[in-house]
């Protein structure tokens, strides 16, 4: 009587997780999650092995359609307050997100950006925890307000983590990583 | 009872745990709180690094676990059973080569542990404030001020009274230059292996409710003085020489004792398939 | 009727009645069917630490329900057993019997059943509990022979 596609299943989601895992402890490392995502892009498939009624989220652009939103069956909060977000990266950011507290860093929010290609676009280098010497991150269609919101975001401990997706793939930049700037 | 058909946990104690380990990553060595949820193995054996483990794993994933850097104690061979009944499709290891997912417990293997594979710890005490700060609260926002002069402090009185930190196993590090963890019973010789790893590291305390991590290639300082450097372990014999493992003749890892009884002792690697290993597996063939 | 009661009839009778209620229609699920331990969590009054009272098995379904000739109706449930395929059949239930489409008569009947085994349930508790009544006025006067 349960019929239910990826991005859905229990055992796609086991999958986008791992692959969410490894990609988000080597920030700037791209991940290819098509076969868990059952067409749906790849920011949906994230947002559904990690969200659920314990937790809160935002579709800041409106990018899901209303059945998505209530399958993710996490709390809507207003963008300030939601502890995931989902936004698309061509548009600046409108809002100011949780960034956590001292006591408790953990509930700074994960954004999950939708962009148009990983792989493409103007590179930044990346430094810091996970990455050996330096990464290398290509996106395509992000604004380039997000970096610097992000600059202001994350004072570690506290901040934000980003997962940029495109329609099959996806990329972390966690709080920690240095982003150095634009590479030639 | 658990209704998902892989990993027993169901599906939302596994997404808390998902979120609990990507925050974890995120800021390296703080403690994540988390609801530790009832398993089917007491409290205190194990189950924080269970849990991480049954979230973690997938089918084709090849586990392998140590207790005491031995994969035949009891505590590893219930644990590794449990794991690959719950877990169809999940092969159990011994070897460290052949494992893409290690649960331990005490040791860090002393082959290299290469990209790609994951280390998962049961923690029993996941504080390394709890030897000066009875109160969690305290140590919450010790941690958060990053306030660890008390704990400064107590070494400084080890060193005074013995000339060394007396701490043989959870010897406290920092990690990327913020949070103290304790990095579970691992005796010292393993704290190295922390420093700027080539895997990701995975903290489960089950009991405790916390959840901590260090991820690859990030900086897991000791803590010392400047006079007063930290040591591994020597196992140096009566002349001062680099005992040798009796069975495999390593003189580069970490060794345990063995009394025999007609007096003395024997050394031998403490880590059964790394001995194995420089062995060439004699009892495979 | 009281569709919560349809919990007491047997599992299959209502996983049967919801595949036959459901046979020939599309079946959308608006939340993903899903069974689990639900925690408990309260807030301590002092500090205003947050804690776990405990946990309970629940399952819960959201589903809508297309017709061809009907159009369309929506159903949930939560149910306190980690039984997804038993909470996707109660909400489907649950959307024909709000609806009133043909068959809610059928789900009246199961659920009347359900009902009346939660009353001998009841009525048999409270004689259990009828005999363990003790009356203390009257300890106090009772003469030992």
């Amino acid at each position: 009587m349960i019929a239910i596609d990826h991005p859905w299943r229990s055992d796609g989601q086991r999958q986008v997780f791992r692959r969410l895992l490894a990609a988000w402890a080597e920030p700037g490392s791209v991940a290819d999650i098509a076969p868990w995502c059952g067409g749906a892009h790849a920011s949906l498939a994230v947002l559904a092995c990690l969200c659920d009624a314990a937790t809160s989220f935002c579709d800041a652009d409106q990018l899901l359609s209303p059945t998505d939103r209530s399958r993710l069956a996490a709390r809507p909060a207003p963008a300030g307050e939601a502890a995931f977000i989902l936004a698309d990266a061509a548009r600046p950011p409108a809002w100011v997100p949780e960034r956590g507290s001292l006591l408790a860093p953990e509930r700074g929010a994960t954004i999950v950006l939708r962009c148009q290609s990983l792989g493409e676009g103007a590179v930044v280098a990346l430094r810091g925890p996970g990455i050996a010497e330096r990464a290398a991150l290509a996106v395509s269609g992000l604004h380039p307000a997000w970096w610097t919101a992000r600059a202001c975001w994350c004072a570690y401990p506290l901040g934000v983590d980003f997962v940029f997706c495109d329609a099959t793939r996806l990329a972390c930049v966690p709080r920690t990583t240095t982003v150095g700037g634009e590479e030639s | 009872m658990a209704a998902d058909d892989f990993g027993f946990l169901d599906a939302y104690a596994v997404r808390e745990i998902r979120r609990a380990l990507l925050k974890a990553l995120a800021v390296p060595g703080y403690q994540v709180p988390y609801a530790s949820r009832e398993m089917p193995i007491a409290r205190g054996f194990g189950t924080g690094g269970l849990q991480l483990s049954l979230s973690v794993l997938l089918p084709g994933d090849r586990i392998k676990v140590i207790d005491q850097g031995a994969d035949d104690s009891v505590n590893a061979v219930n644990l590794r059973r449990f794991i690959v009944a719950a877990c169809p499709g999940v092969q159990p290891v011994t070897r460290t080569a052949e494992a893409t997912v290690i649960q331990t417990r005490h040791r860090i293997p002393e082959r290299p542990l290469m990209p790609g594979q994951l280390m998962i710890y049961q923690v029993p005490y996941p504080d390394p404030l709890q030897i000066v700060e009875p109160r969690e609260a305290e140590r919450r926002r010790m941690h958060a001020e990053g306030d660890y002069a008390r704990l400064w402090v107590k070494l400084y009185e080890d060193v005074v009274r013995f000339r060394e930190v007396a701490l043989s196993n959870r010897y406290p590090a920092r990690v990327h230059g913020r949070y103290i963890i304790d990095p579970s019973p691992i005796p010292r010789w393993d704290l190295p292996k922390l420093h700027r790893s080539a895997v990701p590291h995975l903290f489960g305390a089950g009991r405790e409710k916390k959840i901590y991590a260090v991820p690859p290639h990030t900086a897991v300082e000791p803590l010392a003085f400047a006079d007063v450097p930290f040591e591994v372990e020597r196992f140096r014999d009566e002349q001062g020489r680099r005992r040798r493992c009796a069975r495999c003749q390593a003189d580069d890892t970490y060794l345990d004792q063995i009394p025999l009884p007609g007096g003395g002792s024997r050394w031998q690697c403490n880590d059964q398939d790394a001995c194995d290993e420089r062995l060439g597996y004699p009892d495979a063939r | 009727m009281r569709v919560c009661d349809l919990l007491l009839v047997p599992r299959q009778e209502v996983l049967a009645l919801a595949e036959r209620l459901s046979a020939g229609r599309e079946v959308e699920h608006l939340v993903v069917p899903t069974a689990g331990s639900w925690l408990l969590q309260m807030r301590e009054g002092v500090r205003g630490d947050r804690w776990y009272i405990g946990e309970i098995p629940a399952a819960q379904a959201a589903v809508r329900l297309y017709d061809r000739q009907l159009g369309s109706c929506r159903g949930a449930a939560v149910i306190m057993r980690a039984d997804a395929e038993l909470a996707v059949a109660a909400a489907i239930l649950d959307a024909v019997a709000r609806a009133s489409w043909p068959g809610c008569d059928e789900i009246a009947a199961l659920a009347a059943r359900g009902s009346a085994e939660r009353l001998r349930a009841e009525g048999q508790r409270a004689a259990i509990r009828a005999a363990t009544r003790v009356s203390f006025s009257e300890l106090g006067t009772e003469q030992d022979a």
